[in-house]
């Protein structure tokens, strides 16, 4: 159906396609750092405005579906970008280099992923990951001049094209088979037809794809190399919200095909290693960026636990885990952004020794994230963990539940290292530098301060907030 | 006109994909694995052509060409964070891009 309705629901994505348009013109005008940030982030504010008046559940040509899950993550992404667009101008502003074109790959990123949540259709699907990793390959090996940065672009540019090149091999077998290509019609399929082999290796092949993107074991093994590569806000950028789309895509995906006894056993499988094998490499890293990867391999373990729950209560808990998530790496990786220095970013744990005696309230937030990304009670990623947890439970997969409760107190103990090396005393002088533009990170961090300690201590708010677009959801 | 068995020309398709992974996994010259890497896309391209052969859609035909676009755009960006990657290592070979790993004391 195709009817007036249709163009404000798309908002969002026109406005961000448009500003990327304006803000390439812009450099082309004349080049000017400051213009082309306000102007980024005024973008993703206008983006963010035009969210949300919509009456129900909306369907764009079978392509699209605007409903309130699409919506709520949609603004999601919007406000992580405007958070990593913040990041960017003190990271950028001391390199020699060209930085105004890393906001058109922000915009267009973000474009990519905003479209990717409301994708109900392969062909969306696709094209948004293709705008998104794209744009990615550039975010990453932005800082052309550093032999790591350009090593991680061409890393994860190999690893990202395999990958798309086999989830598309996948999505053509599942074509094949079904002669559909919209999720709902396969769904149809799915369920009235009984499944070929090469249904079943197309699905197994877009699970592959899906994984790569998610990092989830055994996909995981370029997301260190990428994390401790890239400039920290575009490592913000892969943690976050290019995860949550592809999250967010394949809730949908197993939502129309249904999860049957065989999905849920490779599903079990692949969380429980993703947890293990995450907090496992992580216990012994020396370098934050690299321990923040693998911490991440292991949160999105968390989240399949969730993923193999289902239903509303499963995706309640998914999207609040999502959140808690979303403010921990965001804050994380904007400490570290803010913290380097002359283009040098401090990676080593010991570069952060005794950070608390110089910059008490740094080193308190980075302590909160660390104690929120290891659940501890009062912070948001405790009440994320919880209602996995309580997700797992309700649903009686016990084995999910035990190595979740086995594996957080494994990451309890790095955690609590990057903590301990916080507070301690250095034993020789150490400098925290203080950037020259520090007004607007010092806002940003001090609302994901406050959000960190919000959703801790009342997220009611926030739940049925979640609770009701899970029911819009739904139709 | 022959009509050849969708499973015949599946596993033809398949077949070429595998030559591109295979490619992508043994050679270490970035652009022989880019190479590579279009022939496991081509495959898949190959794949809703039976597709769409087979379901008498063009749905099939028109994945294709977002498929070329897409392969296209990535190549673009590829060949230019090759030639980075030469500039600065003088190589192309992947077993010199090694300054990023784990290093566990």
């Amino acid at each position: 159906m195709w009817h007036q309705q249709v163009i404000p629901a798309l908002f969002p994505q026109i406005i961000l396609s448009v500003a990327a348009v304006v803000c390439m013109l812009l450099i082309a005008v004349k080049r000017n750092h400051a213009v082309v940030h306000l102007f980024t982030l005024l973008s993703l504010l206008l983006a963010l405005g035009s969210l949300g008046r919509i009456p129900g559940v909306m369907g764009v040509d079978g392509l699209f579906v605007v409903d309130g899950l699409g919506v709520f993550m949609t603004g999601l992404i919007l406000i992580t970008a405007f958070f990593i667009g913040i990041f960017s101008y003190p990271y950028f502003s001391q390199s020699v280099l060209e930085r105004e074109e890393y906001y058109i790959l922000l915009l267009l990123a973000t474009l990519g992923a905003s479209l990717m949540v409301i994708s109900n259709h392969f062909i969306s699907f696709f094209l948004s990951l293709e705008i998104l990793s794209v744009s990615l390959y550039g975010m990453i090996a932005y800082t052309k001049t550093s032999t790591v940065a350009t090593e991680a672009g061409v890393k994860y540019l190999m690893l990202a094209a395999v990958s798309s090149a086999i989830l598309l091999f996948g999505i053509g077998l599942m074509y094949v088979a079904t002669g559909q290509l919209g999720l709902s019609g396969i769904g149809r399929q799915a369920v009235y037809t009984p499944t070929s082999g090469w249904f079943t290796a197309g699905l197994g092949l877009v699970l592959a794809g899906l994984g790569f993107k998610l990092a989830l074991v055994p996909f995981h093994l370029w997301t260190p190399d990428v994390y401790s590569g890239a400039p920290a806000p575009t490592s913000a950028f892969v943690a976050t919200i290019s995860k949550g789309s592809v999250f967010v895509f394949l809730w949908r995906l197993f939502d129309s095909i249904g999860r049957d006894e065989r999905m849920v056993i490779i599903f079990v499988v692949i969380a429980v290693a993703s947890m293990l094998i995450g907090n496992w490499l992580a216990l012994k890293q020396q370098n934050l960026k690299r321990l923040l990867a693998y911490s991440s391999i292991a949160h999105l373990g968390y989240l399949i636990v969730a993923f193999v729950a289902a239903g509303d209560r499963g995706l309640d808990a998914a999207i609040f885990y999502l959140v808690a998530y979303f403010i921990s790496m965001l804050g994380a990786f904007g400490l570290i952004s803010y913290l380097t220095e002359s283009g040098k970013e401090k990676l080593l744990l010991q570069d952060y020794t005794g950070l608390f005696w110089q910059r008490p309230a740094l080193a308190i937030l980075l302590s909160l994230i660390m104690l929120s990304l290891a659940g501890i009670p009062l912070t948001a990623g405790f009440i994320g963990k919880f209602y996995v947890l309580l997700a797992g439970v309700y649903s009686a997969q016990w084995l999910l539940v035990m190595v979740l409760i086995l594996s957080s107190v494994i990451g309890l103990f790095y955690y609590l290292r990057v903590v301990v090396q916080l507070f301690s005393r250095p034993d020789h002088a150490v400098y925290f530098p203080r950037s020259p533009y520090a007004i607007s990170t010092g806002m940003a961090f001090l609302v994901l301060f406050i959000l960190l300690i919000w959703l801790g201590i009342a997220p009611g708010n926030l739940i049925t907030q979640i609770q009701q677009v899970v029911h819009l959801a739904r139709g | 006109m022959i009509s050849v068995p969708v499973h015949v020309q599946l596993l033809l398709a398949s077949i070429l994909f595998l030559i591109g992974l295979v490619g992508v996994l043994i050679r270490r010259n970035v652009i022989f694995m880019l190479m590579s890497v279009e022939i496991m896309l081509n495959a898949a391209g190959l794949v809703f052509i039976i597709g769409g052969a087979h379901w008498h859609q063009a749905d099939g035909q028109a994945m294709v060409i977002f498929i070329l676009a897409m392969a296209a755009a990535e190549v673009a960006v590829g060949l230019a964070l090759i030639l980075q990657v030469f500039h600065l290592h003088k190589t192309v070979d992947v077993d010199c891009l090694e300054e990023l790993k784990d290093t566990q004391s």
